[in-house]
């Protein structure tokens, strides 16, 4: 029952991003060894918005549907060790959008979800933090912290 | 002669001057009745003008001149009274598109005694009018026009008689045709609506108490795991739901209905 609703909403959910989705940004369901593609399993791209210190950083998030998407939202994941106080050491996102007992709703689609994201980046939730080294920077020494996302923004050029 | 007459009482009319210059743009050489007619139609008469009723109503005047000039006649009396110039402008409202088919039924119907009522109906409504208020003689133009017709205060005066004469038949015919034919085009699309959890179009549609509607198995499933609505997150218990009136089937049904009328139209002519 539901693995099918799972598909099938992100079939649908592909459909719609390839008609239409935000400029800059990358969403692809993964690609198997074999050269189908398994929808469970997103491999992103979030541009940092212009005019902020992500600016020209494109960072790569994956997504991780269960069988329960919609009624569960799925697990996004940076790069292990990403710096932002709402990331955890693993890379994980905490975003209240994408917490089952906060803010997520089934009617969240992924585009919604990877805007969400783009605006966590240069706004984090202090009163969230999920690692510290982001964290303490950002709460003690906003220089060094700003120098640190320029720099995580070389990090990861476009990929062309 | 009679063009100078009913011209005179018309320039006096707001509208008059309008009309007469819609009129020349249709294909037929104005007449007197033309500038008449148009003064009362307002908006609707205008769009149709150009097509259809100005020749119809030019025809009717060519055919008819006789009863034409006695009705001027009648109406520059009016007119003179001072009471005249709304009817006349009813009968204008006459040619309304929307009207368009039915008259060609009353016509049909009337056609064959209209010319002897229009002047019959003439004398009797200004006599009345003159003895008593404007309504009387709208009173009986009323009985052949509301058969007619839907509309009810524009249809009510004497200038209606025109619209009755045989002649106006073929113009109104090819009004109706042409009106008919357009309002289909407006109908809007059939909107989709798609149930916000699987993104399908609805199977079963549901709606939940906060109002959210989704397909049944959807919602069924969404609130066992969790129990909130997937649209607003307003906490729902397992019943918390109920089958909704299948939403594009009454759509259909609608646009059906309104097909029919339009069709009807069509056919009538």
């Amino acid at each position: 029952m539901s693995a099918g609703i799972a598909r099938g909403r992100l079939a649908e959910e592909r459909k719609a991003w390839r008609k239409n989705h935000p400029h800059g940004f990358v969403a692809k369901p993964e690609t198997m060894a074999d050269g189908s593609s398994n929808l469970m399993v997103w491999h992103c791209t979030i541009p940092g918005k212009q005019g902020t210190d992500w600016e020209g950083g494109f960072y790569p998030l994956t997504l991780h549907f269960s069988e329960d998407y919609p009624s569960k939202p799925p697990k996004c994941k940076f790069p292990p060790g990403f710096f932002h106080p709402n990331v955890y050491p693993s890379g994980t996102v905490c975003l209240s959008i994408l917490n089952e007992d906060s803010g997520w709703r089934p009617a969240i689609t992924v585009k919604q979800i990877l805007v969400g994201i783009q605006d966590l980046l240069d706004q984090p939730n202090p009163a969230d933090p999920a690692q510290t080294d982001g964290y303490h920077i950002f709460i003690q020494d906003k220089p060094e912290y700003k120098r640190r996302v320029r720099l995580q923004a070389k990090q990861y050029p476009a990929l062309l | 002669m009679t063009f100078d007459l009913i011209g005179s009482p018309k320039s006096s009319v707001p509208n008059a001057a309008g009309h007469g210059g819609k009129l020349s743009h249709a294909p037929v050489p104005p007449s007197g009745v033309l500038k008449f007619l148009p003064k009362t139609v307002g908006p609707t008469c205008q769009s149709l003008i150009h097509d259809t009723l100005c020749p119809y109503c030019c025809a009717s005047s060519k055919v008819s001149m006789s009863t034409v000039s006695g009705t001027r006649r009648a109406m520059r009396r009016q007119s003179q009274d001072g009471s005249a110039d709304k009817v006349v402008v009813n009968l204008d409202a006459i040619p309304s598109p929307v009207v368009g088919s039915r008259r060609q039924v009353a016509i049909s119907a009337g056609a064959r005694a209209s010319p002897i009522d229009v002047e019959a109906l003439d004398d009797e409504v200004q006599t009345r009018r003159n003895r008593r208020t404007r309504r009387q003689p709208v009173a009986v133009v009323d009985l052949e026009v509301d058969a007619s017709r839907e509309g009810n205060k524009r249809q009510r005066v004497a200038p209606v008689i025109h619209c009755l004469s045989p002649e106006r038949g073929e113009g109104s015919s090819l009004q109706s045709n042409k009106t008919s034919k357009e309002p289909p085009k407006v109908v809007p699309k059939e909107p989709v609506f798609n149930c916000p959890v699987c993104w399908n179009k609805l199977e079963e549609p549901s709606t939940t108490i906060c109002g959210h509607i989704f397909c049944m198995t959807c919602i069924k499933q969404a609130i066992q795991i969790q129990k909130k609505c997937p649209t607003c997150r307003k906490s729902l218990r397992a019943n918390n739901f109920h089958r909704t009136l299948d939403v594009p089937k009454e759509l259909l049904a609608a646009s059906s209905i309104s097909n029919i009328i339009y069709s009807g139209s069509e056919i009538l002519p």
